[in-house]
């Protein structure tokens, strides 16, 4: 082998050496790039990495990576590292520079000086600084998919370093792996991007679905403010807020709710012709406001009472629409400026559209519930106009009464003091005469003298007038066939001395010659006891009607159920109007023995008030009062008839409604039967009415006598 | 048979009430039962079928006391009648509640000599009396 045989040999194995070390080094350096690739993004350490392994492959002290933003039209630099310190990394626009060459051509590129002047007398690029500054250039495009992704520039400034086309080859070759990787990178970036906005999108439609639910859940409008502030205030940048309604009248927008800087500021009121306010202005012209502007914002009146500690450089308004209809406005500021990015204005939108909605049936509450409280009042009111008008009716019924009472009351008490005055006279006068008289008398005679008294104040048979008259005439006879003289007056005294049951043992006195004194004195004494009973009767008398006014005046007092007998409570109304049926009124009682009726005793006492009253109006008094009272299976049943005018078929199905009368305006309230219903209700009978127009009327009511069930 | 016109002249009293009838009985029996017979009567109806009885027998009327407030006829009513049987009768008119017009027609169509309200005085109603038989005479 000779030296230079052997020497060619030798380089040649150096070189297939070389070949195969730089082969191994381009696999490794492909292996690593691809390795890269995973990443989710590319940061520096990727870059510098890739750095290294171009390094590693030739010249790279110089070694720059630029991305291309087509949409934007930029270019810039993600990586770079440079001997020349006057190189700033920062973005610079596409256009005429070589950089820009090699991504509109899509070809690598190697300069030297002299090309590069070339380029620029061919105009093919421009150059800033007029010559190049390095010695040797190499640009290569990140090419994958047909997209341009940026590119890869190495230089030396050295001219003991010129590159070569083997070193474009190869920096083009490990290119086109470093595009896939930063295409990669991109793909890898935007999938990123796009399940963060996904995320995003995600958690702003929860979060939507949470405020909007908070805000429905409420119907109270203050309180969907303060539900919609804290929501807005955890999601933008919020130092203000506020909710302006329309005002009923339509004519104004009032502010419910109005914080800034944590301070709520009253309410105020801004007419819809306001030339400044922000809110009637997005009011008006119905759409979104958003003003980033601070001048703008400060012609602007928000708050009256706030002083604004910084001012405010963002706020976004918006109308509240809620069923086609304007009904507010609402509006989130801050002190920032650009506070409200596309995101916080979609949240801030929905969420608005959201309380729209709540707010509007807040007011249509609010309505519903004015309306119900109105409607309650009005109710309230009807209740307490009825309770007046029935409280006239019994006043007017009572008032009726009063004189035809205070005249039952006078008759008994004229009888009182009247027998009072008798019994007293009869001390006087036959007591006082006794003594004397006795000394007239034998033992005999003073015997029958004291059976005479006695048998005087025996209790009496009630005789009518026209009996005691029979009596008395008999009497009469019997005394005139005997030969007395004065005949009838002594038969008078005898009857009430209640001797003409036995005459004979009052015969020898008769015959004394002291038979007047005897007779007088006797029927002095007599009438003591007669006027003593007759008190006695008259104040019975009185009682029953003071009992009876006394059940009168508990009307509308506390309504107690008991079981009570139907008999008294209709008697003690008889009572009542007594003087009323005196006036030419026949009553006709038909009672059947009847078990107590479990009821509100006062109530009916007002039910038999009021049938017994229209009764004797419909017969003025004159005619026949049927009063029965009678069980038919679980019912009492009570009937009030009267002879009187009757009811015209056309009011007949009237006469219970309230304030239907007949009567003249005044005289009565038409409430009388209104109430009758009312109470027969309550207690869950029945009324019913016959009637025939001049013939009369009956009303029937049916009790149950367990009472309700 | 006695001689009627030995008999006293009668003082009759009308009222619906026992009660009212026999205090009045014996008052007036004290006042005048030694001149006058007295006789009650329980209703209208009732006392003018027994004015027609005493003036048959011969009795000589002499006053009514007469309420106004009875079942059927009315005090006014009575009295008219009465006056027109027995114009010289003295008639009074007791009572407790008259309507103010019967109470005129009395005194216009009956010749009325009182209205006495009660409850009444006892002697009050003698004196009205004792003045209506005084004017009679």
């Amino acid at each position: 082998m000779n030296d230079a045989g052997l020497a060619g040999r030798v380089a040649e194995l150096e070189r297939a050496l070389e070949e195969r070390r730089r082969g191994e080094e381009l696999q490794r350096a492909l292996y690593e790039i691809a390795s890269l690739s995973a990443a989710d993004r590319p940061e520096h350490e990727h870059y510098a990495r890739l750095h290294a392994i171009v390094g590693r492959l030739m010249y790279a002290k110089n070694f720059i990576i630029l991305t291309y933003d087509a949409e934007a039209g930029l270019i810039r630099p993600e990586y770079m590292v440079d001997e020349d310190e006057s190189m700033v990394s920062e973005a610079f626009p596409y256009g005429e520079g070589i950089s820009s060459m090699v991504i509109r051509t899509r070809k690598p590129w190697l300069l030297d000086d002299a090309l590069y002047c070339a380029l620029v007398d061919t105009g093919e690029i421009r150059a800033p600084r007029g010559l190049a500054d390095f010695h040797s250039w190499m640009g290569v495009p990140l090419v994958a998919q047909e997209k341009v992704y940026g590119l890869i520039v190495v230089q030396s400034y050295s001219s003991e370093v010129t590159y070569t086309q083997e070193d474009l080859e190869l920096l083009t070759f490990v290119a086109s792996h470093v595009a896939a990787a930063v295409a990669r990178w991109k793909a890898n970036e935007e999938l990123a991007n796009a399940n963060a906005e996904l995320a995003l999108s995600a958690e702003t439609l929860r979060l939507l679905g949470d405020i909007g639910k908070d805000l429905t859940g409420s119907l109270d409008a203050l309180a969907i403010c303060r539900t919609m502030e804290r929501h807005f205030a955890e999601l933008l940048p919020m130092d203000a807020f506020g909710v302006a309604m329309l005002s009923p009248a339509g004519d104004s927008l009032d502010y419910i709710h109005y914080v800034e800087d944590g301070v709520v500021d009253e309410s105020v009121s801004y007419p819809l012709d306001h030339p400044t306010s922000l809110a009637v202005l997005t009011f008006r012209e119905d759409r979104e406001l958003t003003l980033f502007n601070e001048t703008q914002l400060e012609n602007a009146p928000t708050g009256t009472n706030v002083a604004e500690s910084a001012p405010i450089l963002s706020a976004v308004f918006r109308p509240l629409i809620a069923n086609g209809r304007r009904i507010g406005v609402v509006t989130a500021q801050s002190h920032q400026a650009d506070a409200y990015d596309d995101r916080a204005l979609e949240v801030f939108r929905s969420a608005a559209a959201y309380a729209a909605i709540a707010l509007a049936n807040a007011a249509s509450y609010a309505a519903a519930e004015a309306a119900r409280r109105q409607a309650a009042q009005a109710l309230a009111e009807r209740n307490q106009a009825e309770a007046h008008l029935v409280h006239s009716e019994k006043m007017a019924a009572l008032g009726q009464l009063i004189a035809g009472v205070a005249h039952e009351i006078n008759t008994p008490i004229g009888a009182i003091k009247s027998s009072g005055r008798n019994i007293s006279e009869a001390i006087g006068g036959s007591l006082l005469a006794l003594p004397a008289l006795l000394e007239r008398l034998d033992e005999t005679d003073r015997a029958a003298f004291s059976d005479l008294v006695t048998r005087a104040s025996e209790p009496r048979p009630a005789l009518s007038t026209r009996e005691e008259r029979v009596v008395v005439r008999e009497l009469t006879a019997r005394l005139e066939a005997l030969g007395f003289a004065h005949a009838r007056h002594r038969a008078g005294l005898l009857v009430q001395l209640q001797a003409h049951h036995d005459l004979d043992a009052v015969l020898p006195l008769l015959r004394h010659e002291a038979a007047d004194e005897v007779l007088d004195i006797a029927h002095g004494i007599a009438t003591i006891t007669t006027n003593a009973d007759n008190i006695n009767t008259a104040v019975d008398r009185v009682a029953k009607i003071i009992f009876a006014l006394k059940s009168f005046s508990r009307f509308g007092g506390v309504q107690v159920w008991t079981a009570a007998d139907l008999a008294e409570g209709i008697e003690t109304v008889l009572t009542i109007y007594q003087n009323q049926i005196k006036h030419g009124t026949e009553l006709v009682r038909r009672y059947e023995d009847l078990p107590r009726v479990r009821c509100l005793p006062d109530e009916l006492n007002q039910v038999w008030t009021n049938l017994v009253h229209n009764a004797l109006q419909a017969m003025e008094n004159k005619g026949t009062l049927t009063v029965e009272l009678r069980r038919d299976g679980d019912d009492a049943v009570v009937s009030i008839g009267d002879t009187g005018c009757g009811i015209p078929e056309d009011i007949r199905a009237r006469i219970f409604d309230a304030f239907f009368t007949t009567k003249p305006a005044g005289e009565g309230t038409g409430l009388g039967l209104d109430i009758v219903r009312k109470i027969i209700d309550k207690h869950q009978g029945r009324i019913d009415v016959r009637s025939e127009v001049g013939v009369g009327s009956t009303f029937t009511v049916r009790l149950p006598i367990a009472g309700v069930s | 048979m006695a001689n009627p016109a030995q008999e006293k002249g009668v003082l009759l009293c009308v009222d619906d009430e026992i009660i009212v009838l026999t205090a009045l009985k014996d008052q007036l029996r004290r006042a005048f039962g030694n001149d006058f017979h007295i006789d009650v009567a329980e209703s209208a109806e009732e006392a003018l079928e027994l004015l027609d009885e005493l003036s048959e027998q011969g009795h000589r009327l002499l006053v009514i006391v007469s309420d106004w407030l009875m079942p059927g006829m009315k005090g006014d009513e009575f009295l008219v009648e009465a006056h027109r049987r027995f114009p010289t009768v003295v008639k009074i008119m007791l009572s407790g509640q008259a309507q103010q017009e019967a109470v005129d027609r009395a005194k216009r169509e009956a010749g009325l000599h009182e209205f006495l309200a009660k409850p009444w005085n006892a002697a009050e109603l003698v004196e009205t009396i004792n003045q209506g038989l005084k004017d009679k005479l």
